[in-house]
C-alpha cells in the first residue's frame, strides 16, 4: 500500500494527522492544515512550474559546474566559463566534481554593485585603528584571498496572527501638603491583527556564520532579478546546504521578535505586567535566490575568522583575529611603564 | 659729576656681586675644646653650688653612655639662643666634641628661666635610626619633671629629667630597628640608613624606600594591562546587529484589534519624612621638628615647653 507524505508549506517539514483536531500538523513550525487545504496548496505547488522556468532550470544544470573542497567539504558553483582554483572558505584548492544537479536553481539573484577595488577599501577601512591584529591579516596575499560569492538564501514572506493581552500601568505623582500622592490607571491592553513581513533572509549555507550575513544585511529587494547565469560571471556561488525546514526556526525567530517589536511600540507609554501574547503563522511562502557577498576567511591559530560585505549596500561586518603576542606587548608596556614611574615618583616623595 | 657717580654705583654694584656670600656667615657658635668623653655641661650653673649631686648625674651619664655604647652629652643650657641657633649649637658642638656620623645624642635642655624655652635632641650615627622616632616620647615623657616657661628652675627638677631622659634611652635602646629604616637630612640632604648591618650616610636613597611604590605601581600597572587585555579582546569580539522590523510589510499589517481598556484608578499617599544631620568638628594640630646639621648626618627634634 502506497502512503502519502505532505510537507508543510510553511516549512517544509512533514506533516502529521493529528485525530484530535482531525488536522494534518506540522510539529516543527506548529501550522495546521485541513486535509482539503494541503492537497489544494501542494496541487498548485505541482502546477506553478511554467515550461520556460522549467527551460531555465535545464540551463542551468547544464551550464553550472560544481566544485568541491576535500578539506572542508565546501561546493562552489561557477558558471562553464571559468574554473574556481581554490576554496573561498579554507583557501584549499577546489576540484570538478561535475554539473550541477538537483533544485539548485535560483529563482532570484541580486547583482554584485561594489567592485572589488572598492571591497578592498571597506576592508582597509574596517581594519582600521585595530593594530593587534595578526600583520599577515593585513597583508595583499590575504586580501586576494577576498572572494566575489553569491551566497545562497531563503527568503521567507511570513502571514502571522497576532493576539495580545497585558495589563498596562500610568503613573503620576506630585506633592501636596506634608503628602506625596502616586496615582496609578490601570488598564488592559488589547492588540490583535495581523502582522505580515516579506523577505526575511535566511542563508543556506552552514559554513559561514548566520550572524555574520544577519549583520550584512539588509539587501534591497527592489534590485531584484530573476536568475541568469550570466551574473556569474567573474563570481562565484555557494550550493546551499541547509534546506528551508532547517531554517525555519531561525525566520520563526526574527519573525516573532519583530511581533514582539511591534506590539512594544504599540504599548508604549505604559508599565505592562502580565503579558499573555500568542503568535500563529498562518501561511509562509519561500524564495531561493542567490545575494551577493564580499566574503574573506583567515584560519589563525586553528579558529576560522570571517569578515563580509554586502555587495549590494556596501554593509561590513565580521570579527578581527586578535593577536595575542601583540597585546601582551603592549598591555605589558604599558603596565611596565606605570610600574617604572610609579616607583621613581613613589620613591622620590617618600 | 654724574659719570663719576655712575662709576661709583657700578664699581659697588660688582663689588657686592663678586664678594664671596660666605664673608657674610657668621661664625656658628659651638662647644669647643672639650674631650671626646660623655659628660654633662652645666653652662646654667644649676649645680654650682652641689657638686655631689652633678658628679652623680655625671657618672650616671657615663655608665649609660658605655652600656648604650653611645657618646651622650647633656647640655644644661644657661644662655637663650634662638630655635634654629640652638639646632645649630647642638649639631655642631656633636661634631666637633665627637666627629661627624659617630654614634651618640646630644640632648640641649633650656634652662634659661626665659619664655618660650626650647628643648633639643640632636642624634648621630645609629642613634638617629634608634631614638628619631621617639623624641616626641622622651620629650612628652620630661615635660613632667621640667619646669614651665617662665618658672623658676630648681636643680631637682632637672636631676629627675635627667634620671627620665637616661631611663628612656634605655628603655628605647632595646628596641630593634627596623631593617627599611633611613633618616632624611634636609639640610645636608643625605640619608642614613643601615647597608648589610653597617650604619651607612649617603646622598642617595636606600633600595628598600623604592620597594613599597613599588609594588604598589605594579598592581596598579598590572591592573591596568588587564583592563587594556580585556577591554581590547571585547573590542574584537563579533559585533552584530539588525532590526527585527526591518521586513514588516507596513501597508499589508493592521492591528484589527487595538483597545485600551480603562479598569481603574489607585492612588496612594505618603507622609513626606525630613531628616538632617550634621557633621562633625575636626581639630587640627601643628608639629615642629627639624634636623639641621653643619657638618655630619644629624637627627634631632625641639621641643618648646
Amino acid at each position: 500500500m502506497d502512503s502519502i507524505e505532505y510537507k508543510c508549506p510553511n516549512c517544509n517539514a512533514d506533516l502529521k494527522f493529528d485525530p484530535d483536531t482531525q488536522k494534518l500538523t506540522c510539529e516543527f513550525c506548529g501550522s495546521a492544515f485541513t486535509v482539503e487545504e494541503i492537497k489544494r496548496l501542494c496541487a498548485a505547488a505541482e502546477n506553478s512550474i511554467p515550461p520556460s522556468v522549467a527551460a531555465a532550470q535545464e540551463e542551468f544544470h547544464e551550464h553550472t559546474n560544481l566544485y568541491h573542497c576535500k578539506s572542508c567539504g565546501a561546493e562552489i558553483m561557477a558558471d562553464d566559463q571559468q574554473t574556481a582554483t581554490f576554496c573561498y572558505y579554507c583557501h584549499n584548492p577546489v576540484i570538478l566534481s561535475g554539473k550541477m544537479a538537483g533544485s539548485y536553481k535560483p529563482s532570484k539573484i541580486i547583482g554584485f554593485k561594489i567592485s572589488r577595488d572598492k571591497a578592498e577599501d571597506a576592508f582597509k577601512g574596517w581594519l582600521g585603528k585595530r593594530f593587534f591584529v595578526p600583520n599577515s591579516f593585513k597583508s595583499q596575499q590575504q586580501l586576494e584571498k577576498m572572494t566575489g560569492l553569491y551566497v545562497p538564501f531563503w527568503l521567507a514572506d511570513c502571514n502571522m496572527e497576532v493576539d495580545y493581552q497585558a495589563e498596562g500601568r500610568q503613573s503620576r505623582s506630585w506633592t501636596s501638603g506634608d503628602y506625596r500622592y502616586t496615582e496609578t490607571k490601570v488598564y488592559r491592553l488589547l492588540r490583535g491583527g495581523n502582522v505580515v513581513m516579506n523577505g526575511i533572509p535566511a542563508d543556506g549555507e552552514s559554513k559561514i556564520e548566520d550572524a555574520l550575513m544577519e549583520a550584512i544585511e539588509p539587501y534591497d529587494y527592489s534590485d531584484l532579478k530573476t536568475f541568469s547565469m550570466s551574473y556569474l560571471s567573474g563570481f562565484f556561488a555557494d550550493k546551499y546546504d541547509v534546506d528551508k525546514s532547517e531554517v525555519f526556526p531561525r525566520i520563526r525567530q526574527r519573525a516573532q521578535e519583530a511581533c514582539h517589536s511591534v506590539i512594544a511600540d504599540s504599548v508604549n507609554g505604559y508599565t505592562v505586567s502580565s503579558p499573555n501574547e500568542q503568535i500563529r503563522f498562518i501561511g509562509t511562502n519561500w524564495h531561493y535566490m542567490l545575494l551577493p557577498v564580499w566574503f574573506m576567511s583567515y584560519n589563525y591559530k586553528g579558529k576560522v575568522y570571517e569578515f563580509a560585505m554586502n555587495g549590494q549596500t556596501g554593509k561590513v561586518a565580521g570579527t578581527p583575529p586578535l593577536s595575542k603576542g601583540k597585546l601582551a606587548l603592549f598591555s605589558g608596556a604599558i603596565g611596565l611603564a606605570i610600574t617604572i614611574i610609579g616607583t621613581l615618583i613613589g620613591g622620590a616623595l617618600a | 659729576m654724574i659719570k663719576r657717580l655712575a662709576s661709583l654705583i657700578s664699581a659697588f654694584v660688582i663689588c657686592f656681586v663678586l664678594f664671596p656670600l660666605s664673608c657674610f656667615e657668621s661664625h656658628a657658635e659651638m662647644l669647643t675644646g672639650y674631650p671626646p668623653e660623655s659628660t654633662i655641661i652645666d653652662e646654667a650653673g644649676i649645680y654650682d653650688d652641689d657638686k655631689e649631686t652633678f658628679d652623680d648625674l655625671n657618672k650616671e651619664l657615663k655608665d649609660t653612655a658605655e652600656e648604650l655604647g653611645l657618646n651622650l652629652i647633656i647640655f644644661l643650657a644657661g644662655t637663650k639662643r634662638s630655635d634654629e641657633a640652638t639646632m645649630i649649637f647642638a649639631d655642631d658642638s656633636y661634631d666637633e666634641i665627637f666627629g661627624e656620623d659617630t654614634d651618640g645624642i646630644f640632648y640641649y635642655m633650656d634652662d634659661t628661666e626665659a619664655f618660650g624655652l626650647f628643648d633639643y635632641i640632636s642624634t648621630s650615627g645609629s642613634a638617629v635610626l634608634k631614638y628619631e622616632p621617639h623624641k616626641e616620647s622622651i620629650f612628652d615623657s620630661l615635660d613632667f619633671y621640667l619646669p614651665s616657661s617662665g618658672e623658676k628652675i630648681q636643680p631637682e627638677m632637672i636631676s629627675n629629667a635627667i634620671h627620665r631622659y637616661l631611663r628612656c634611652l634605655k628603655s628605647y635602646s632595646s628596641e630593634e630597628i627596623s631593617p627599611f629604616a633611613y633618616h632624611y637630612d634636609k639640610y645636608k640632604n643625605t640619608y642614613a640608613y643601615y647597608t648589610k648591618g653597617q650604619y651607612t650616610v649617603s646622598d642617595h636613597k636606600p633600595w628598600f624606600v623604592y620597594v613599597i611604590p613599588f609594588f604598589k605601581s605594579l598592581i596598579a600597572g598590572t591592573i591596568t594591562a588587564l583592563i587594556i587585555a580585556l577591554v581590547t579582546k571585547k573590542n574584537y569580539k563579533f559585533k552584530g546587529s539588525h532590526d527585527p522590523k526591518s521586513y514588516i510589510a507596513r501597508n499589508l499589517s493592521k492591528f484589527t484589534v487595538n483597545q485600551d481598556v480603562y479598569i481603574r484608578t489607585d492612588t496612594h499617599r505618603t507622609r513626606i519624612s525630613s531628616s538632617s544631620s550634621g557633621g562633625g568638628g575636626g581639630s587640627h594640630r601643628s608639629h615642629h621638628s627639624s634636623g639641621h646639621s653643619h657638618h655630619g648626618h644629624h637627627g634631632g627634634g625641639g621641643h618648646h615647653r
